[in-house]
């Protein structure tokens, strides 16, 4: 409860220039009640909290206002933009959700919030790692000319993710999925520059869109299950609960309105324009948590997924091919954080292709993926905003020999990269245990194989940029680096944090995996104090972690090379300054041809995915 | 003799650099790579990369724009490294001694170790060049474990 | 799960042995390419004399991340085998490796020079071919077999994989650097790729990283042979080898160097459609076709 109180309480900012305290403390609180929640559900040793709506009377009305109101916002936005597309969504949303709320309206749902380790997961997620990045925003956004907006949408941000993960309302759900679409149309249109309004509009489009998905859904399942609780409708929809029956087309609804909020393909260029909004946007909302609630949707679903299977492939294959396709396109971004921006969706879409995959590991190895992919992605996007504060540019070609100029976030990035693709540390857990996953459906293997080693290509290709120097003969010394406290505790925080839970991950998987798993799917994750054990095989992650650790550790501090040791670059010879240009393979394959035609079968699938249900729908009536 | 020393003799990398010459004696050096010669078969090959190499072959009379090439290369090659000046040009400078253009033989750049003359020196001479060069290794090997001899010997055709 | 001592001491040996055998594999293949080329060639023991002059050299290098990387690869590389032996999980032991490859690329672009640099962005491009292929034909495995683990794997995988091994040929050809693949150390365009800045020492540890690269990728390839009959076993597990060192051999001698983009597209291609096919039949397998 603390946290959504916390998130609620900052709803009513509006500051001035001193803004560090107010931020400071909420997000201080957020963090510290995030954590108490994981500790008392822990020691009561339940797997799940409840709380009633009784208590929280006022909610419902509270709720259904403001959640009316927000839909008129947007519709009131599109007039104002005249984008036709806006008013048509927004009246979308309206008409249903107002039949709907007419037909429930007095009836509660209980309970009002559920909290399970999913959602404490989401929240331990949101909590710190956003309140990491709202503490970085202090310090990045010092110059900027509207913070209180900025750091009002943030917080009221973090309070919506946090409400979404607890609720167990269909209703309320909406009403913080809605919130979030919200803060994320300010936050990129911050700048107010006419780049930014434009991709503010595209991602308020799509993700509108998706709303509209979203409440057809919800008033498809009133209408087979006659309630609004997520737990019960996953009951039934699992076979078990008062009505059991499998209703194909208000999940698929949903599914797709999942894919908008989380990007996959084809709706993945909102997420790409989005990244015009400044750092510490991205790395909160595009890259670590808003995105994130659209697969956490889908992982909330997956129980119910089992008894749909075509629903199931069709998820799987779109993930995979998102997975695919933007790792291949990552290769030919010369922007940097447009390359984090397809990566993130890439994750995004492996978490999406394991709940499609359905089975104990795949689900398992989803929950750990989300986790570990929010703080590496957090961290390389804040280095990124560091880079850009620091030297005003993007391009990844510029970044060329950071190494000498920034050693602190140089660092920072290379132990950023490789948390993420390299093993023994955590991601490269949870995507070794996808791929093993992947085995029980042999064809995403193949979406797979492809995309890993372009991963591999595209982030080696960016960090060797990065430790392109020149000849030096001891290593960086750090009174050069006159980069901010604050940059510093931020970034070294996460830093701390991939690491350290990359060694902890065998509690990750007892404490916070496995027993969301365990009661719909049994557990195949384990994990003994070396290794974790998966069904197929093991991973000795932490004999790999201290090799790995030490290694580097006693070279960089053994290795220092005598003057005369010292040579200079083969040129043939020659001895002259020399640029190297990037290697973005263009003449191996075309980025827009690939996008349009990874966006062709992935609108295929979706057609599939939507229609298939429709049509057995009207079957009965025929 | 150790086994760093023998596996020095048994495996001699070689760069081969032409500072000028007519390719002549560049010619007779690429032959050596050839069936019929087959300098393989001593564990010599020929590496591009002065790093990688510990003998330097040199041809060509060092005009004065490749001089400082040429130490660029000398100095990149790690120790224990040997210098082999293959052909007239190379040796003394002959026949284009007095030209404006010419520096006159690789020893007025770099210090060498082994001079095979000839226009253009055989096959057999370079190879005859080569194993004198390992056996100046292997005295200096015996002397003294490092550092830089001047020793010049000459081989007779 | 007790390891006892004998399984212990033999898995040592093991993974001291094996860099020692491909060394003279190495040997022999240069020896067998030369008498393809009617030359005499050197001796079978020249691998390790090249070696060890390479360590015996004096080190001279450009600056310390690329010593720090290079050691990285070797202890990557090294430990990727030693779970190998150890009877670990394949796909980690696939997955150690490519970062040991990926080290390496990371230390040829620490130093600022251009063929290094082009050459770290070929090698990224081979990894980019045979990563994808080797990956499918380890989860081949795992999806045929039900489990990963190497210890777990005694049974003979040849009738049911063959298409997989097929494609393994062609992962192996670009590992040992033949043509048409030896794209990243290419000698005539790029000098040594991402070797370039190396020497003396470090080459060394290069090349002996290069090794274990190897053994990993021949131990997988061992994998698709067992017998009950230990003799038979090692006899048909040294029999694979040599015949895919041998295909190896007869390829580069009989190709020139094609070009990266071309690396790539066939390698996928043809790599992902033998698998392909060959996951079709595993599948018609586990359902009883036959």
């Amino acid at each position: 409860m603390a946290p959504l109180v916390g998130g609620l309480a900052s709803l009513g900012f509006r500051k001035g220039r001193q803004i560090a305290v107010p931020v400071l403390a909420t997000t201080l609180v957020v963090m510290a009640a995030s954590v108490l929640l994981l500790f008392d559900m822990n020691s009561a040793g339940m797997t799940e909290f409840e709380m009633s709506e009784e208590g929280l009377g006022p909610m419902t009305w509270a709720i259904m206002v403001l959640d009316f109101a927000l839909m008129a916002y947007f519709v009131i936005t599109g007039l104002r933009l005249r984008n036709n597309l806006v008013i048509a969504f927004g009246a979308l949303q309206i008409v249903p959700m107002a039949l709907l709320e007419a037909s429930v309206f007095g009836e509660p749902v209980e309970p009002a919030f559920v909290v399970d380790y999913l959602a404490v997961v989401m929240a331990l997620v949101i909590s710190i790692v956003g309140s990491i990045i709202c503490i970085y925003a202090i310090k990045y956004m010092e110059h900027d000319s509207a913070q209180p907006r900025f750091f009002a949408a943030m917080l009221i941000f973090l309070g919506a993710m946090n409400g979404a993960v607890f609720a167990n309302n269909l209703l309320w759900l909406f009403f913080f999925w809605e919130a979030t679409t919200l803060c994320s149309y300010l936050l990129i249109g911050h700048e107010r520059t006419a780049e930014a309004n434009e991709s503010a509009v595209r991602a308020l489009v799509y993700t509108l869109g998706g709303g509209v998905a979203l409440a057809m859904g919800i008033v498809l399942v009133e209408h087979y299950y006659g309630s609004l609780s997520i737990a019960e409708v996953l009951a039934s929809a699992a076979g078990g609960g008062p009505v059991a029956a499998v209703a194909f087309l208000p999940f698929a609804l949903m599914a797709l309105a999942a894919f908008t909020k989380s990007a996959q393909v084809p709706f993945q260029s909102w997420l790409l324009g989005a990244m015009v909004a400044p750092t510490p946007v991205s790395a909160l909302l595009h890259s670590s948590t808003m995105v994130k609630l659209g697969v956490y949707w889908l992982l909330r679903m997956s129980p119910a997924l089992g008894a749909m299977t075509e629903l199931a492939w069709s998820i799987a294959l779109v993930g995979g091919l998102s997975f695919l396709s933007t790792s291949i396109l990552a290769i030919a971004e010369r922007n940097s954080k447009r390359v984090l921006a397809y990566s993130t969706i890439g994750n995004l879409g492996l978490i999406t292709m394991c709940v499609g995959i359905n089975t104990s590991l795949a689900i398992s190895a989803a929950i750990i993926l989300l986790l570990f992919h929010a703080i590496s992605k957090a961290l390389l996007f804040m280095c990124v905003g560091v880079v850009k504060r620091e030297t005003g540019s993007l391009d990844i070609d510029s970044m060329a020999g950071l190494r000498d100029r920034m050693p602190f976030v140089s660092i920072a990035f290379g132990i950023g990269v490789f948390t993420i693709m390299l093993p023994p540390f955590g991601m490269f857990a949870s995507k070794w245990l996808v791929a093993e996953a992947s085995i029980s459906l042999p064809l995403l293997m193949f979406l797979l194989a492809m995309g890993f080693a372009a991963t591999i290509v595209y982030y080696s290709k960016w960090l060797g940029r990065i430790l392109q120097a020149g000849t030096r003969s001891e290593g960086p010394s750090p009174a050069k680096d006159s980069l901010s406290r604050v940059y510093k505790y931020t970034l070294g925080a996460l830093v701390v944090g991939a690491i350290g839970i990359s060694f902890l991950i065998k509690w990750v998987v007892d404490y916070l995996v496995n027993p969301y798993v365990e009661p719909t799917f049994g557990v195949s994750v384990g994990g003994s104090s070396i290794s974790i054990f998966s069904t197929l095989g093991e991973f000795p992650i932490v004999v790999f972690l201290i090799i790995v650790g030490l290694m580097f550790l006693v070279l960089g501090m053994l290795v220092r090379p005598r003057q005369e040791e010292l040579s200079k670059p083969y040129l043939c010879g020659e001895s002259y300054e020399f640029e190297t240009g990037g290697f973005y393979l263009t003449n191996m394959f075309d980025k827009d041809r690939v996008t349009t035609y990874s966006n062709l079968v992935a609108v295929v699938l979706l057609v599939v995915m939507i229609s298939i249900p429709l049509l057995l729908e009207v079957d009965p009536w025929l | 003799m150790g086994l760093a020393d023998k596996s020095r003799l048994k495996s001699p990398w070689m760069l081969h650099f032409d500072t000028g010459s007519c390719n002549g004696c560049d010619i007779e050096t690429w032959a050596l790579l050839a069936p019929k010669y087959d300098i393989e078969r001593f564990g010599m090959l020929n590496k591009a990369n002065p790093k990688h190499a510990d003998i330097l072959l040199v041809t060509g009379p060092v005009t004065k724009k490749v001089e400082d090439r040429l130490r660029n290369l000398y100095e990149q090659m790690p120790e224990p490294k040997l210098v082999i000046a293959v052909g007239n040009c190379a040796s003394t400078g002959t026949p284009f001694q007095h030209c404006y253009n010419v520096n006159g033989g690789v020893a007025k750049v770099i210090p060498v170790d082994v001079f095979v003359p000839g226009c253009a020196a055989r096959p057999e001479a370079i190879i005859d060049g080569v194993v004198l060069g390992l056996k100046v290794w292997k005295e200096r090997a015996f002397a003294q474990k490092d550092g830089k001899g001047d020793k010049e010997t000459e081989v007779r055709e | 799960m007790a390891l006892n001592l004998s399984d212990a001491a033999l898995q040592v040996a093991l993974f001291v042995l094996a860099p020692i055998a491909i060394g003279l594999l190495l040997g022999i293949d240069r020896k067998v390419t030369a008498r393809m080329q009617n030359r005499v060639g050197p001796p079978i023991v020249q691998p390790f004399y090249d070696l060890f002059k390479l360590f015996a050299k004096r080190p001279m290098l450009m600056n310390n991340g690329q010593v720090v990387f290079a050691v990285a690869c070797l202890v990557l590389q090294a430990a990727a085998f030693a779970l190998f032996v150890a009877g670990g999980d394949l796909l980690i032991v696939f997955f150690i490796s490519g970062a040991g490859s990926v080290a390496l690329v990371l230390g040829a672009f620490s130093a600022r020079s251009p063929y290094s640099y082009y050459g770290s962005q070929r090698e990224l491009m081979q990894v980019l071919a045979y990563e994808p292929v080797l990956l499918l034909a380890i989860l081949l495995i795992g999806y045929r077999e039900g489990t990963l683990m190497v210890r777990d794997l005694e049974v003979n995988l040849l009738p049911g994989l063959a298409l997989a091994l097929i494609a393994l040929f062609v992962v192996l050809v670009i590992k040992l650097q033949k043509s048409p693949y030896d794209i990243a150390t290419a000698h005539q365009e790029i000098v040594s790729g991402p070797y370039v800045e190396y020497s003396g020492p470090y080459l060394g540890v290069t090349k002996l990283s290069h090794w274990f690269e190897l053994a990993t990728l021949l131990g997988i390839f061992t994998l698709f042979f067992w017998d009950e009959n230990l003799a038979v076993s090692i006899a048909g597990k040294l029999a694979i080898v040599a015949a895919a060192m041998f295909v190896a051999q007869v390829i580069d001698n009989s190709t020139a160097r094609l070009t990266r983009e071309r690396m790539v597209r066939f390698t996928v291609t043809f790599g992902t459609l033998l698998i392909a096919l060959n996951v079709v039949l595993v599948f018609l397998s586990k359902e009883g076709v036959f």
